[in-house]
Parts: C-alpha cells; structure tokens; sequence
C-alpha cells in the first residue's frame, strides 16, 4: 500500500465520521441557515465518496470496460450534484423568497441521489468486476497450468521418446523414417484432432488408418487428402478394400517413397484416387495368375455397381481411380 | 526472382534457402511479425515465404501489415499446420498458395515460379481444404451464394486431381485442357474463396477442425 493510498484511505476514515456527526447534528441541533448546510452536505458526502472513487478508479483505469464506466459515473453524479442546487436556487428566485424548504428539499435530494449513485455505480459495481476478474484471471492461471503439465507429459512420452530411439538407431534410416513418421502422425492428430471424422468409424477415418498401415509396412509416405466421410456401409467398406490393395501395390512394387491418396464422399458418390510416380507395369503383360488387381480391386469396386480404372505405363506410375454411386 | 523467407526455425529457412538455390534468390529472412514486416517493406521482395505460424501474431499478421501497400509482392503460405482455420485464414489474408513444409525442392521452386507469375499454387492439402468449404452442406453455412460462388464443375475436377497429388500439367493432359486453362480455374477458386464472407468462413473452418 502506497502513501497515497494511505492518504486516500484516511481522507474515507474522516468522510465517514463526518457522515456520522452530520446525522448526529440533524437530530439534535437546529439546522443552520440552507447556503451553509448545502455545503456541509457538499462537503461530508464528498469526502466520504470521492476517497473511496479514486482508489477503486486507479485500479479500474487498467480495465477498459471499468474506464469507461468510471466516466460515465463521474459524468452522471457531477450532473446530479449541480443541477439539484442549481434548480433549488432557481426555484427560490422565481417563486418564494421567504420559504426555502422546497429548493432545500430538492437541493438535498439531488445531492443525496449523487452520492449514492457514486457509491453503487462508482465504488460497489466496479469492485465487484473487479473481483471477479481477478478470480477469473486465477483460474485460466490454473487452468493453463494443468494445460502445460499435460503438453508435456505428453512431449516426452511421445516426441521426447521416438528422439531417443532415432539417436539410438541413427544408422537404421528405415526404422527412423517410420518413427518420425508414425510420431508426426500421433502429434498431428493430438495436436489439430483427426480432422472432421473422429468418432473413428467412417470411411474417411478407415482410408486413414489403411494409409498409417501401409506407412509402416512399406516405408512409403501416403500423402492422404479426405474430403467428407460417410459411415462404413457396403460399398464404403469396398473403397476402403480397394485402396488398401492399390496402396499396397504401390508400397510393394512402385520403388518409391511417396504415394498420393484421395478420397472423397460426396452426396452422389464415393470417389478414391491413389496415384504413384513409381515405375509402372504394363497392363497388357499382367500374368493371368496375378490377381491382385482383378480380384481384390477390379471385382469388388464392380460387385457394388462401381467403376474401377487402373491406368499404368512403364515408367509412369500407377494410378488408381474408384468410384462408387450411393 | 527475389525471395523473402519467414520463419521462426532457422533450420527450416537455411532448408528453403538450399532448396530455393538455382530457382530464385533469398534476399532475406526473418523469424517473427516485427522482423518480416520491416524486412518486406524494406527489401520489396517479389515473393515471400510466409510461415503460417510465428510469434509475434502469425502469417495473417504479416499479410495484415504489409499485402495491401505492396500490391506487387506474392505470398506463399507454407507450414506444417494440419489446422484448416489457420491455412483458410492466410489464403483469405491474400496469400496465392499454401504448401507444407514436406514439399520436395522442385515443387516448392514450382510453387514460388508459379506464385511469383502472380498465378495460384494448390498443393494437394489446399485443395482439399478448399474442396471441404465449398461442399453443398458446408456452402449454405460459409454464407456463398449458392448460385455466384458454388465451385463450377470443372473448378471441382481440377482441385480433386490436384488434391490426388497430379501436377497442373497432369490435371491438363487428364482433363483435355491446356496447363493454361488450369491455372485460370486454380485463380478462379482463388478468388472465391477470397470474396467469401470472412465470418462464417472462419466459423466454419473452427466448427470442423477443433
């Protein structure tokens, strides 16, 4: 607590014991003439509010809503304060010279109005927002804190983890590879969630999980781009076969590190492209006994009404396209 | 061509650097708001390389301070941000394309040609992002006039070969149209996605990418 605190608090201390002495002189003295007891009143209300107006105020000027309700109050007592006096002298010209009960009445109340709209207005309400943000400020203060030991707890079970096991095994570059794989995948999903389709049983969420497995079976990266989900019906189920056989011929056969996936359910259709770079086959020359394609590609997308192209040449990469009405 | 990178990693931007040798030249880096904004303002480079993430307010911030004073500069949004909130908001900001950072040296010297040739880049993640906003449900609540900004159906094939990884020259040989055609559509999807109403875009965006 500062000096000037200190002095404002003690200014409230003597505002109060005047407060207390003027109603004790009300009661038991006759009033003075009604110049001298406006300004008593002026000046006991005063000293018992303003104190308190300014230690609230200096805290308040750090808030922006809290300043511009300190204007408005100090605006609407000056209002209050002036115009009962003002009206009470006017009143006193025009009408009666001799009896000054009325303008004093009015004066008082005026005054009195002021005083407690700068108690409530000025000093309660803002006190109260002032606790209560303080309380609020404490709890996202806790809150983030449990937020923080979380991340990390988690950091080091996954990132942290699969840093070490990468040091150890830096001469096994395959087995980095899929760890720095299959951790960026975990960060991923905790860090953005897994996208529009978390509950886990839709197709875009099957297509992922197929891609994750061929990740880590072939050393490939499945660059996957889902748009939409649906549930994992009949003719779902058969996409999701069907680019599971696609992504692993690609894994096995294609000789490269990168493999795109696309997916998407729109209202009409299911449509899937899975596409490599890789070195191709002819189709032509596909041995009779190979039935990889036909079987597990060609025949279930067709069992469900759809179509199902596998166009590939020699050196050009192999790509896949399904499409399935619903 | 004069390249600006911004990055809060100084690994990734000596990567871009690398990458980038031959193709273009960096001009400058930076890694926070405060930095880039001075260095694009006092280098005017021809593209930057804006990550959509840094301290200091992010890549929208960067875009805030300095895209509409320098009409001639192109931003290239790159990130390894999952968030389709972030990525829309930059592309709306006034980026022309987003990559990630696991694109390979000779697409990323592809985007930063193409960006700089004031064209749009799509990667693959872009163009699903994008496909996902302007879906039939998803419209009605991005406030798009269903009729004006609806995806044509040839906006529509061209983002969905390209979100399948195919380069525009691809998508053009798939599609029987010139590389030419391609890039008009990419722009055309560009600049609805630009015009869209920024409120309920962001809405959108945050209501399905918790």
């Amino acid at each position: 607590m500062d000096v000037r605190m200190r002095w404002h608090l003690a200014m409230a201390a003597a505002g109060l014991a005047l407060v207390g002495w003027l109603v004790w002189a009300v009661g038991h003295t006759e009033p003075p003439p009604w110049p001298v007891l406006l300004a008593d009143l002026i000046a006991v209300i005063g000293l018992a509010i303003v104190p308190w107006l300014v230690i609230v105020g200096r805290q308040l000027t750090r808030v922006r809503e809290g300043e511009r309700l300190m204007s408005r109050v100090v605006v609407t007592v000056a209002i209050f304060a002036v115009a009962g006096p003002v009206l009470g002298m006017l009143a006193l010209r025009m009408f009666d010279q001799d009896d000054s009960t009325i303008a004093l009445a009015v004066a008082m109340m005026s005054m009195a109005a002021a005083g407690i709209i700068a108690l409530v207005g000025g000093v309660l309400v803002p006190g109260l927002l002032l606790l209560v943000r303080t309380l609020a400020r404490e709890r996202s203060a806790r809150v983030r804190a449990e937020e923080r030991a979380e991340v990390a707890a988690h950091l080091h079970d996954s990132v942290l983890q699969a840093l070490t096991l990468i040091q150890k095994r830096a001469d096994d570059s395959r087995s980095v590879r899929q760890l720095a794989r299959s951790t960026e995948r975990e960060l991923r999903v905790w860090l953005y969630g897994a996208g529009p389709s978390e509950a886990g049983d839709d197709l875009a969420a099957a297509v992922r999980a197929v891609c994750e497995e061929t990740e880590d079976r072939f050393d490939v990266a499945v660059e996957l781009v889902a748009v939409g989900t649906c549930p994992l019906d009949e003719p779902a189920l058969a996409v999701v076969g069907a680019v599971r056989e696609a992504l692993t011929n690609a894994g096995k056969h294609a000789g490269v590190r990168q493999v795109s996936a696309f997916v998407e359910a729109s209202d009409g259709e299911l449509l899937a492209l899975v596409r490599d770079r890789g070195r191709g086959f002819d189709p032509g020359l596909v041995p009779a006994d190979r039935r990889g394609i036909a079987d597990s590609i060609e025949a279930r997308i067709r069992q469900h009404g759809g179509t199902a192209q596998v166009r590939s040449s020699v050196g050009a990469g192999v790509e896949v396209e399904l499409r399935v009405a619903r | 061509m004069r390249v600006f990178v911004v990055d809060d990693h100084a690994v990734v931007r000596s990567g871009v650097r690398a990458e980038l040798d031959g193709t273009a030249e960096v001009v400058g880096e930076a890694a926070d708001v405060t930095g880039a904004v001075d260095g694009i303002r006092r280098l005017r480079p021809e593209v930057v390389l804006l990550d959509v993430h840094l301290p200091g307010g992010g890549g929208r911030a960067v875009l805030a301070a300095v895209a509409a004073e320098l009409p001639q500069t192109r931003f290239l949004a790159l990130s390894v941000s999952d968030a389709a909130e972030d990525v829309i908001a930059v592309i709306r900001g006034g980026a022309r394309g987003y990559v990630t950072k696991a694109i390979s040296g000779p697409d990323l010297c592809e985007a930063v040609r193409r960006v700089h040739a004031g064209d749009a880049y799509f990667s693959p993640r872009l163009a699903g992002f994008v496909l996902d906003a302007f879906r039939g449900a998803a419209a009605g609540e991005l406030g798009l006039d269903p009729e004006l900004d609806q995806l044509t159906r040839r906006e529509r094939d061209v983002l969905r070969l390209v979100a399948a990884g195919f380069t525009y020259k691809e998508v053009g040989a798939k599609l029987s149209i010139s590389a030419r055609t391609v890039e008009t559509h990419a722009a055309s999807v560009l600049r609805k996605l630009q015009l869209s109403n920024r409120q309920e875009l962001t809405r959108w965006a945050s209501r399905h990418w918790p």
